[in-house]
């Protein structure tokens, strides 16, 4: 696999960054834990005004979103529905679900 | 790729072919009867897909929302009129107005209503709505069941208040489909969220979802497609939320296949069914190999028991011959005086009365056989002994009472047939009549002997004057001289005295002649019966050897019909 997940949080953040106001609308810290091949921690944090993007884990998540790398690359190549990963039960979601929800714009 | 339609021909084809021909051990012939029908029907069924059009089947329980669904998915294509089932057993079928009813479909046996409609975007696919599985009992819950066979995708429709029914689970596991074909949809999703809180409804519906996955996980279904949808949201909008999937459900379920696609989702169905076909054969495998690993060590242990079942038929024999009149009939049976001379014959006759038969051929066998068929039913005891260890030593170890049911009466049907048979030819080769011993020797001596008795007679008679004259002048006067003096003196006296002597003498001569010739007759049985017995001891051994090769052929069939079962389906 070319595209790995580290290359779609790249992609996650330029999207972030090339909008406006991103972080008021949102104003939640994410953690994605990504499993297998490629896999990692990353964290968005938009409570700030421009928003920032680490690896690793942040202290203050409000929401934390599990899945296995190949799927996170699925989902945001438009090859995977994230409903369907839901409910399926290959994404799981711990916090606030419905502000998760609002990140799916950017991807 | 392979086709999977070719392949499953080829597994189908030789499964029948072994049905035919193999040999079955836990199999009854009425269940290889029922493998070959159901084979034969299975490749029907295969060389009929090539339809490119699929049936879907709905199924759900009661007040899952099943018909708004269906209204829902079908949306403007198909009559947006809710159809009432005139009776609630009744299936449903929407049928694109070009495309026939597949011919397959046995519309005889169950009863239906049929829904035409123009959308010939979805002409591929002929949807049957299913009476609710949890409503229908007796001969309808068959009829669906029956149903379910001619189904090539199956949607599994339930609710956030009934996706833990059991029973939705139990008939589940009865559908001999592939898992791959099977669809869930959790609808009545819009129960979950209420506008204000969108999160607990996600928390819900996570809940939900991942305890259903559980449920399916448990009757088999790994990784199953379940769709959440409203089908009630759906009603008059076209934007939803975003966590009803309702579109995407009808795009999955209602895209254009390719025939490939198509052939694939039926050959993937009737592979599942012959998987269930073959778990029999599986069944087979496994007892098969069981038994041939106990039979094997039978067999060698039994090569090291086999001094003692030497010895214990060795015993049994030996009790036999103390019991057993055959050693008495032999011998008063050859008692015919055929090499007796002279009055020892009398005490022949004496004999004679006992056994009133003649010696002949008939007679022989008629007196013989009795005591063979008891030599030979202790054989038989011997070999049941054998059986009955082995059938006991099978069941222990927990081999299925057929198999060792199977062993046992071949066992019997061996015994029975060829150890008498081979009894009855040693026997007859040892005491038919044909082939005694003249014994002439025996005959010359008394000859001899009544003719020294004889000689003695005359001498005594004729006197001591006459003797002596014929001895001073030997000639035919004085022979003649001595015989006729011999005939004069034997009516006097003294010849009366000599002739009851000479009776006498003779009747003695004659007892011992007799009671010699007993004893010769009875040495000469015992001769026979001990080779007789050698004999028996011999094909006692050979016997058991047979048995052992009998266990070790067992063992060589079943690695060969092993074999064959592992290359049933590669």
């Amino acid at each position: 696999m070319s595209v790995t997940a580290k290359d779609m949080i790249e992609k996650i953040k330029g999207r972030l960054d090339a909008t406006d106001g991103a972080s008021e609308k949102i104003n939640a810290v994410f953690q994605f834990i990504l499993n297998g091949n490629g896999g990692g921690e990353w964290w968005f944090d938009l409570t700030k005004k421009s928003p920032e993007t680490g690896e690793g884990l942040h202290a203050d998540a409000a929401c934390t979103i599990k899945m296995d790398a190949g799927d996170f690359v699925a989902m945001l190549s438009k090859d995977a529905s994230p409903m369907k990963l839901f409910m399926s039960g290959k994404l799981k979601i711990d916090g606030d679900i419905s502000t998760a929800m609002k990140l799916q714009n950017f991807f | 790729m392979t086709d999977p339609v070719g392949m499953l021909r080829q597994n189908l084809r030789r499964a029948m072919t072994f049905v035919q021909e193999g040999v079955f051990y836990t199999l009854r012939p009425e269940e290889r009867e029922a493998l070959f029908l159901t084979s034969g029907d299975l490749l029907k069924k295969l060389e009929s897909v090539t339809q490119n059009s699929l049936v879907v089947g709905m199924l759900g329980g009661t007040g899952v929302g099943k018909s708004s669904l269906m209204n829902a998915m079908a949306g403007s294509h198909i009559a947006s009129t809710s159809h009432r089932r005139p009776h609630t057993d009744a299936v449903l079928i929407y049928r694109f107005n070009e495309t026939p009813l597949p011919a397959n479909l046995p519309t005889g046996r169950f009863p239906w209503v049929e829904v035409t409609h123009d959308a010939a975007s979805i002409r591929q696919v002929l949807i049957c709505d299913l009476p609710d599985f949890d409503s229908i009992v007796g001969e309808h819950r068959e009829q669906v069941i029956a149903f379910l066979e001619h189904l090539d995708l199956l949607v599994w429709v339930t609710s956030p208040e009934k996706y833990g029914d059991a029973q939705f689970f139990d008939f589940l596991q009865g559908v001999t489909k592939a898992r791959r074909n099977f669809y869930f949809v959790l609808n009545k999703v819009d129960l979950l969220f209420d506008e204000r809180n969108t999160e607990a409804g996600y928390e819900e519906l996570q809940k939900i979802s991942s305890s259903l996955r559980e449920y399916l996980e448990n009757v088999g279904i790994k990784d199953p497609d379940i769709y959440s949808i409203s089908a009630l949201e759906v009603a008059g909008k076209t934007a939803h939320t975003h966590w009803n999937q309702l579109s995407l459900f009808r795009n999955e379920l209602f895209r254009q296949r390719e025939l490939k696609e198509v052939k694939a989702i039926k050959a993937a169905n009737i592979d599942k069914e012959i998987d269930d076909l073959f778990s029999l054969f599986e069944k087979e495998s496994l007892n098969l190999s069981i038994f041939r690993e106990q039979i094997n060590r039978i067999a060698t242990d039994f090569k090291e028991e086999t001094a003692g079942w030497r010895d214990t038929l060795h015993e049994a024999i030996a009790l036999w011959t103390d019991t057993t009149p055959l050693r008495e009939n032999l011998v008063s049976m050859t008692t015919d005086g055929d090499i007796l001379v002279g009055p020892a014959g009398v005490f022949v006759l004496f004999d004679k009365k006992k056994s009133t038969m003649e010696p002949d051929e008939t007679n022989t066998a008629s007196s013989i056989l009795p005591a063979l068929d008891e030599v030979a039913s202790l054989f038989r005891g011997q070999i049941d002994r054998i059986t009955n260890s082995i059938a006991g030593r099978l069941l222990r170890e927990g081999i299925i009472p057929p198999l060792v049911e199977r062993l046992r009466s071949e066992f019997d049907e061996h015994a029975t047939k060829h150890i008498r048979d081979s009894i009855v030819q040693a026997g007859m080769a040892h005491f038919s009549n044909r082939n005694r011993p003249i014994n002439r020797i025996y005959r010359g001596v008394q000859y001899i002997t009544y003719l020294l008795i004889s000689c003695l007679l005359i001498v005594s008679l004729a006197g001591e004057n006459a003797w002596k004259d014929f001895y001073a002048a030997p000639g035919i006067s004085s022979a003649l001289n001595f015989i006729v003096t011999a005939i004069f003196s034997a009516f006097s006296p003294r010849g009366l005295a000599a002739l009851g002597s000479f009776v006498v003498i003779n009747i003695f001569v004659g007892y011992r002649f007799y009671r010699k010739y007993r004893k010769i007759i009875e040495k000469r049985t015992d001769r026979l019966l001990r080779s007789f017995t050698n004999d028996l001891e011999v094909l006692w051994k050979e016997e058991l050897d047979r048995i052992h090769e009998r266990l070790i052929a067992l063992v060589r069939s079943l690695n060969k019909n092993l074999d064959a079962i592992r290359q049933l389906r590669q």
